[in-house]
C-alpha cells in the first residue's frame, strides 16, 4: 500500500499528524454525554476490535516550572482502545486509536471510532464540522466557566509576592 | 508506542491478538510453563490461549515447509475461529512470542519471519522491540529452514555471573512428536532436570550440525541457549539444563 492510496490512514506529513493530534485532543477532553452522542450516530457502521478497550496505568512525568529534571508525578489511570473501520463500499481501511484519562471503556471506544472515521477522506470535512468543532467549543466554554469560578475565589498573598520578588 | 513506529497503512491489515487477553496470556503461559517443566514433552495451546488470535504473515509464503508427512496432525481446536493463513507465522510460535515478550525483551526475527507484518503485529500487541542483530536479542525466532549456523552461533549464551542473559531460540519445525518416531526426523533422547529417566522427542527439519552445536553448549552450563520448538498449535521445550543425544 503506497502513500498515495492512503492519504489519511497514517498521516506521515507534519500537517496530517498535527490535524490528527488536534482532533484526538479535542475528543479526549470532550464531555462524556456529548462524545457518546456523537459516536452513537455511527454505531451501525462496520468497526472491528483491533484492541478492545482496556484499562491501564500511565506514568505522568513533570518538571517544576518547566525547568530542571523530569520526575515521576504519579500514575494515572488510562483507558485505551484501537478500532479498525472497514468501509462497506470498499475503499481504504483506517485504524483509530482512543486514549482517555480514567476508567471509561465507552469513551475510549467512541474516541477510537471517531478517529478512524476522521481518517476517511470522504467523511473528514463533515465530521470536523459537525463533531469536532462543537465538542471543541463546548470544552472551551466549560473550561472558561471553570476558570471564572475559580478566579472568583482567588486569594492574593501580597506578602509572599513581595518576598519572592525580592 | 507512537504512530511513527508503523509504516503507512500497516495497522490497516494487522491481525488481532487474543479475544480475551488476560485469559489468553494466562493459559498460554501455563502451557509454556508446563512445556519448560517437562523438557521434551509436547504441549498444546487450546481454548483462550489461541481464541481469536491471528498470527502475522511471514515474508515468503512459499518458504514455509509443508505439513505433509506429519504423523500426528492435531485437530484444529473448536474455539479457533481465526485459522492461520497459508504463509502465516505458526500459531504456537506466535502465541509463545506474544506471551513471553514485552518492551524489555529485544527479539530477532530471522529469514522468512522477518516480515513487516510480524514486526508490526508484535510491536502493536506486545510493544516488542525487534532487532536486526541476533547477538543483542533476548529471544530469536525462525523457521527450521532458516535456522543456520550464522544465527545460532551469534546468540548470547550469558556469562557465569549472569547466565540469565542467555537467549531463547524459538524454531517452528515441520514435525514434532514425543510419542512415536517420525520418518526422516531426528529422534532426540533427553535427560536431566524434569525428566524421569529419559524422554524422546522427534524433531524434523533441523540439521545434525544444529544438534551438535546444542550438545556442545552443555559443557558451558549454566550458560547456554534455551530452545522452544513449535509445530502448528503445539510446543516443546529443550531448556539448557537438558542433556541430549540424537539419531537421524
Amino acid at each position: 500500500m503506497s502513500m498515495n492510496d492512503t492519504p489519511f490512514t497514517e498521516p506521515q506529513d507534519a500537517t496530517g499528524v498535527r490535524d490528527r493530534q488536534r482532533w484526538l485532543a479535542v475528543l479526549a477532553a470532550a464531555s462524556r454525554p456529548a462524545l457518546l452522542a456523537a459516536a452513537d450516530r455511527f454505531a451501525d457502521l462496520n468497526f472491528e476490535d483491533l484492541r478492545a478497550p482496556e484499562v491501564g496505568l500511565a506514568m505522568v512525568r513533570a518538571r517544576i516550572a518547566n525547568q530542571g529534571d523530569r520526575y515521576n508525578l504519579g500514575e494515572a489511570t488510562v483507558t485505551r482502545c484501537a478500532q479498525r473501520f472497514v468501509p462497506a463500499a470498499g475503499g481504504l481501511v483506517s485504524v483509530g486509536v482512543g486514549y482517555v484519562l480514567g476508567r471509561d471503556p465507552q469513551r475510549a471506544l467512541a474516541v477510537a471510532r471517531l478517529d478512524a472515521l476522521l481518517q476517511q477522506p470522504d467523511r473528514q470535512a463533515l465530521l470536523l464540522r459537525e463533531v469536532v468543532s462543537p465538542l471543541s467549543a463546548e470544552t472551551a466554554a466549560r473550561q472558561q466557566a471553570q476558570s471564572r469560578q475559580t478566579a472568583s475565589s482567588r486569594v492574593r498573598f501580597y506578602t509572599l509576592d513581595q518576598e519572592t520578588a525580592a | 508506542m507512537t504512530l511513527d513506529d508503523h509504516a503507512p497503512g500497516a495497522l490497516g491489515s494487522v491481525g488481532r491478538a487474543w479475544r480475551r487477553p488476560a485469559h489468553g496470556a494466562q493459559q498460554a503461559f501455563r502451557t509454556l510453563l508446563q512445556a519448560q517443566s517437562f523438557p521434551g514433552r509436547v504441549c498444546r495451546f487450546t481454548g483462550d490461549a489461541v481464541n481469536g488470535l491471528q498470527p502475522p504473515a511471514t515474508r515468503a509464503p512459499s518458504a514455509v515447509p509443508g505439513l505433509s508427512g506429519m504423523p500426528d496432525v492435531p485437530d484444529v481446536p473448536d474455539v479457533l475461529d481465526a485459522p492461520a493463513l497459508p504463509g502465516a507465522m505458526g500459531l504456537a510460535q506466535a502465541v509463545s512470542l506474544l506471551t513471553l515478550l514485552d518492551t524489555e525483551t529485544p527479539l530477532h526475527l530471522a529469514g522468512a519471519l522477518a516480515s513487516a507484518a510480524a514486526r508490526t503485529w508484535l510491536r502493536f500487541h506486545g510493544g516488542v522491540p525487534v532487532t536486526a542483530e541476533p547477538a543483542q536479542s533476548a529471544y530469536a525466532a525462525c523457521l527450521a529452514a532458516d535456522c543456520l549456523p550464522a544465527l545460532w552461533t551469534a546468540l548470547a549464551g550469558g556469562t557465569d555471573d549472569q547466565p540469565q542473559d542467555g537467549a531463547t531460540l524459538l524454531i517452528d519445525v515441520p514435525a514434532l512428536a514425543d510419542q512415536a518416531p517420525v520418518p526422516g526426523a531426528a529422534t532426540l533422547r533427553l535427560s536431566g532436570p524434569g525428566i524421569r529417566g529419559a524422554a524422546h522427542l522427534a524433531v524434523a527439519g533441523l540439521p545434525p550440525a544444529f544438534w551438535a552445536w546444542r550438545r556442545s553448549l552443555q559443557a558451558h552450563y549454566p550458560c547456554g541457549v534455551d530452545l522452544l520448538l513449535s509445530c502448528g498449535d503445539r510446543v516443546a521445550a529443550i531448556p539448557r539444563s537438558s542433556h541430549i543425544t540424537w539419531e537421524v
